[in-house]
């Protein structure tokens, strides 16, 4: 049983995914109560919420190309970084938040645009290594173009007295972005995707506009992440190339989204609440080791559970519990055509 | 069976908001904090929690904090959390500080650029926040009316240094080399000026990324402009880096300063070529300013070593003030504590500190030279242990 | 002029400094197909083993890279075996996700622990030897010796792999692995000694990073990915290429940072990387 196997049936799947009705009462109860944090919760609740939904928006938007296209972008965080940068200089010259998040989402969208040309002339580790490559120059120039953006000491801007317009909007961020997600999982365009990832030449000659889709994708997965760094300078109010650009910020979500499943619709999200949750309630109490622990952790679901918790054998029983329909073969551990 | 599921799931996320059950009647001072424990601030800032509990057990074995509307003394106890030198996260646990650990007072992280996102927590909460190295100048040109500081701005670290060159006068040009750190360009900044001021002449003025390797070129130019002093503006592995390949090269200036060259690690890594190099330190052990033998208590008990960790030292300060803040104004209530501090003069082991008007505070470390393998300071005369030695080369 | 010739003998002994680091990557990385970003990790491993060796048993920096590298060619075998071997029967898709995933954990493990061992504080080895001049420029002997042993070591691993079995086999497997199966090669074990060759380099090439540097608990993922754009560079699976890898970059910083301002030479590092990988992703010497 390899990924292939999966894959096929995760293609076929994604034209008959009718039972996502079931997904959509748990969805929106959780949706009401995420939204009911500011009230029900406390100010520390609604930062945590903050950061989850940031991860996830991101986790969830890698993966429509890393995941369902199959082109792991490890830059992914780079339009995250630009679009933080260019709502903090927006902000600085007088513009208003609004202007602010509009202009970070269509930079971001510009420059994978702009990106997409060369970048996808490269395949496999190759553009893993380009992307990385480009996230890293964007970091050196933050430091460097100090004028515009602060240079290595970074840039702030006045806080605002209120964070509940900012956590609704990453909240607004997370719920577009897996719902992009699940979108991308049901249409033909979804298909398209999958069958780049799966065979790119076979695709190209079976008709598929593989030059187009992977510029385009590449674009639509970037604006998410341009709105979230917009949305997270408005809140944290100061950002510097490391916290823009560095490895940590980009590669947390990447990290989530492969340990929940990548190219699936509830991947992204398993892995991401999984993991906050775990950091939260366990590793914050013990002080030190916790990096060693996520560390392993890692390893662990690499060796053991390559395809993330939601392909994997012991969590088929957790899925039957929750009466959560079989998409993806791994009740069986086997799908057979 | 969805249905039954989902409300499954809801019900444990709900679980999970419920708040924590009501703290019992106040018995104790928390003070809330985040440190740099893991991550690239580490090196700075591993040893500030050990150094917290240290100075934290030391003062509750002394009786604790006499709070006089209480009437009587009370033990204090530190909460603190990793912050993974990450300032969202150090953001989220300092909420979590004020609003689920209910902490009495906040004292600041290690580093500026945590410090400019956790000051913005206590300015949004309204919740006073003392601030120990976090000192960039920008931090305080905010306006923010919540925090206050207890090292001056980071421009004014070598201070000391300065003032001792204009009165010994002792080599007239310099070279500076500024690693590309927050920290190290806000020194620099100031160090130019009072360079300026004590009539030394300034012959280049560079700045280099952190992760330099090759410093060939810079000590080429160095070496071209012979200067008498070399100022590099860095944290250690820089500075340790250079020394290395100036000595390589040939290069041996008369005087060699880095600002915290009283690392362990750059006498570690550098042996005798440490020898006679100048820095500067908030404390060396041999002083007596300010309450010493707290500190000393303090740092017998954490097991840390204070040349190791100079930063984390000038954590400790705010521990001082804050403490004499709560004796004089008698009283647990944050806000007439925080104006209380604000209106006080503290004798603390760095020296004499009070507030500045934008927040800042006066404590700036001492120039020290490193001596036979051990530090001492150099200037001025009421703080000195020993005196400075020039030239390096002999 | 004196200060190109400098510079450029500056930028040759670091670029052979580079290549001697990055052989490892380059094994890991063409006979493989695993992209270890763990590699730095176990060069400051090298480094910290270094300084110990120094303060605690008296060896000098040479002897104890020779020992280190010894004991993690063993550590590399180890590491492989319990880790890695399982990999290798994922398609390419899944291989590189989950050698992502497994790398990047070990390299944070490592790290953290080291720093919490450690207590956190860089180190450096205090070993010094003189310098020599000649024609106005200075050659640091320290250097000098590294560079020679980059070269015989380049020389002794190009005839390694082109005159020995054990090297044929391990390129063959490259080429073609299930050729090389049926052929009779025991991939695993190749793959096992590879992998334990390149971790015992960078081992070795550690205690000479902590003695003319420092070497940190946190520095191993930067370091990788300067290893991964000199291996770029110079072409994957060629192994002179690594040497002009490394020297490309390193000429190419040096000159940066004396002409242009020290600021703008990590760029030039990530700028030639892109740059290889959009207009010859072979790198200079490489042949895929």
């Amino acid at each position: 049983m390899d990924d292939r196997d999966i894959a096929l049936s995760t293609a076929r799947d994604a034209r008959a995914v009718h039972s996502v009705r079931p997904y959509w009462f748990l969805a929106a109860l959780l949706l009401a109560v995420a939204s009911a944090t500011p009230w029900i919760g406390s100010r520390y609740h609604v930062s945590f919420m903050f950061l989850l939904c940031m991860h996830l928006a991101m986790a969830a938007t890698y993966d429509i190309v890393g995941g369902y296209m199959g082109y792991i972008n490890l830059g992914h965080g780079a339009f995250f970084g630009l679009g933080a940068y260019v709502y903090g200089a927006t902000v600085l010259r007088g513009g208003n938040p609004v202007l602010g998040l509009l202009l970070a989402t269509t930079a971001a969208g510009l420059f994978a645009g702009l990106v997409a040309v060369p970048v996808f002339r490269l395949r496999g580790v190759y553009f893993a290594i380009a992307t990385f490559g480009i996230l890293k120059l964007l970091e050196v120039l933050a430091a460097n173009l100090e004028p515009a953006t602060g240079g290595t000491p970074g840039l702030s801007i006045p806080p605002t007295p209120s964070t509940l317009p900012t956590f609704f909007l990453m909240l607004a961020a997370a719920v577009a972005a897996v719902g992009l997600s699940g979108w991308i999982c049901r249409s033909r365009l979804g298909l398209g995707l999958i069958t780049v990832r799966e065979d790119e030449d076979v695709a190209e000659v079976s008709g598929v506009n593989t030059r187009w889709i992977k510029r385009r994708m590449f674009m639509l997965s970037a604006l998410i992440p341009g709105f979230v760094g917009g949305t997270y300078m408005w809140q944290i109010t100061y950002v510097d190339p490391v916290s823009a650009f560095g490895f940590e910020v980009s590669f947390t979500p990447i990290i989530m989204a492969m340990l929940g499943g990548t190219g699936t619709l509830a991947g992204p999200v398993v892995g991401t609440v999984f993991l906050t949750l775990v950091e939260e309630l366990l590793w914050s109490r013990l002080g030190y080791l916790q990096l060693t622990m996520y560390g392993l952790v890692l390893v662990f679901i690499g060796l053991v559970m390559p395809g993330g918790l939601m392909r994997s054998r012991p969590f088929a029983h957790v899925y039957r519990v929750l009466a959560i329909p079989d998409h993806y073969g791994y009740r069986s551990g086997r799908r057979r055509p | 069976m969805h249905i039954v599921a989902s409300l499954a799931i809801v019900l444990a996320f709900l679980a999970g908001l419920a708040p924590p059950p009501m703290a019992l009647a106040q018995d104790v001072i928390k003070i809330g904090a985040t440190a740099a424990i893991t991550g690239p601030i580490s090196t700075l800032g591993a040893a500030q929690g050990k150094l917290w509990e240290g100075w934290a057990q030391a003062q509750n074995e002394a009786g604790g904090i006499f709070v006089k509307s209480l009437g009587k003394r009370m033990p204090i106890k530190i909460i603190y959390y990793d912050d993974k030198s990450d300032p969202k996260v150090s953001v989220k646990f300092y909420e979590k500080l004020i609003t689920e650990d209910k902490v009495n007072f906040l004292i600041g992280p290690m580093g500026s650029p945590i410090g400019f996102a956790a000051t913005t927590v206590a300015e949004r909460y309204k919740f006073p926040m003392l601030l120990g190295p976090s000192s960039d100048p920008k931090i305080f040109e905010r306006g923010f009316k919540y925090i206050q500081g207890v090292q001056d701005l980071a421009t004014e670290w070598s201070r000391h240094y300065f003032d001792m060159h204009a009165n010994l006068r002792k080599g007239q040009t310099m070279v500076l080399l500024t690693e590309d750190i927050l920290f190290s360009r806000g020194v620099a900044d100031g160090s130019k000026r009072f360079a300026a001021a004590a009539g030394l002449k300034l012959l280049s003025d560079e700045v280099a990324p952190a992760d330099t390797a090759d410093f060939t070129p810079l000590i080429t130019r160095m070496k071209a402009a012979n200067p008498a002093i070399v100022y590099i503006s860095s944290y250690p592995p820089f500075f340790v880096k250079f020394a290395k390949q100036a000595a390589e090269l040939g290069f041996n200036p008369p005087a060699l300063h880095c600002p915290l060259c009283s690392a362990a690690s750059v006498r570690n890594s550098l042996g005798p070529l440490a020898e006679l190099v100048t820095g500067e330190i908030f404390w060396v052990p041999g002083m007596k300013l300010g309450d010493y033998k707290m500190l000393e208590a303090a740092l017998q008990k954490s097991g840390v070593d204070p040349f190791q960790w100079s930063f984390a030292l000038s954590s400790l300060i705010q521990l001082e003030v804050l403490r004499a803040g709560i004796e004089k104004g008698g009283t647990l209530d944050r806000d007439v504590v925080f104006n209380t501090i604000k209106g006080m003069e503290v004798k603390t082991i760095g020296g004499l500190w009070k507030a500045r008007p934008n927040g800042a505070g006066t404590i700036t470390p001492f120039p020290i030279q490193i001596q036979g393998g051990k530090m001492v300071t150099i200037w001025p005369p009421e703080a000195k242990t020993g005196d400075y030695v020039y030239p390096r080369s002999r | 002029m004196a200060a190109f010739v400098q510079i450029l003998i500056g930028s040759v002994l670091q670029g052979g400094l580079y290549a001697l680091g990055a052989f490892g990557l380059s094994l890991s990385f063409g006979v493989l197909k695993i992209l270890n970003l763990s590699h730095g990790d176990f060069l400051m491993l090298g480094g910290f083993g270094g300084y110990f060796a120094l303060v605690y048993l008296g060896l000098n920096p040479f002897v104890s890279a020779i020992v280190l590298g010894a004991a993690f060619f063993l550590v590399g075998i180890g590491y492989h075996q319990a880790f890695l071997a399982r990999l290798s029967h994922r398609t390419p898709q899944g291989l590189l996700v989950a050698s992502v995933m497994v790398t990047l954990g070990t390299a944070l493990a490592i790290e953290d622990l080291t720093s919490f061992l450690s207590g956190g504080a860089p180190v450096g080895i205090p070993y010094r030897l003189h310098s020599l001049t000649w024609g106005g420029a200075v050659f640091p002997v320290l250097r000098l010796i590294l560079l020679a042993a980059t070269l015989i070591l380049t020389i002794a691993l190009y005839y390694f792999f082109s005159r020995t079995f054990l090297g044929r086999a391990v390129r063959a497997s490259t080429i073609n692995r299930d050729g090389a199966l049926l052929v009779g090669i025991n991939i695993r074990r190749i793959a096992l000694f590879t992998f334990g060759l390149g971790t015992a380099l960078a081992a070795g090439t550690g205690v000479f990073y902590a003695t003319l540097f420092t070497v940190e608990p946190f520095m191993g993922l930067a370091l990788a990915l300067k290893y991964l754009a000199v291996i770029v560079v110079g072409g994957m699976g060629s192994l002179p290429g690594v040497f002009v890898g490394g020297l490309v970059i390193a000429a190419a910083e040096g000159f940066t940072a004396y002409y242009a301002g020290p600021r703008w030479s990590p760029m030039v590092a990530f700028a030639i990387l892109v740059a290889a990988l959009l207009l010859k992703p072979q790198g200079l010497l490489g042949r895929e």
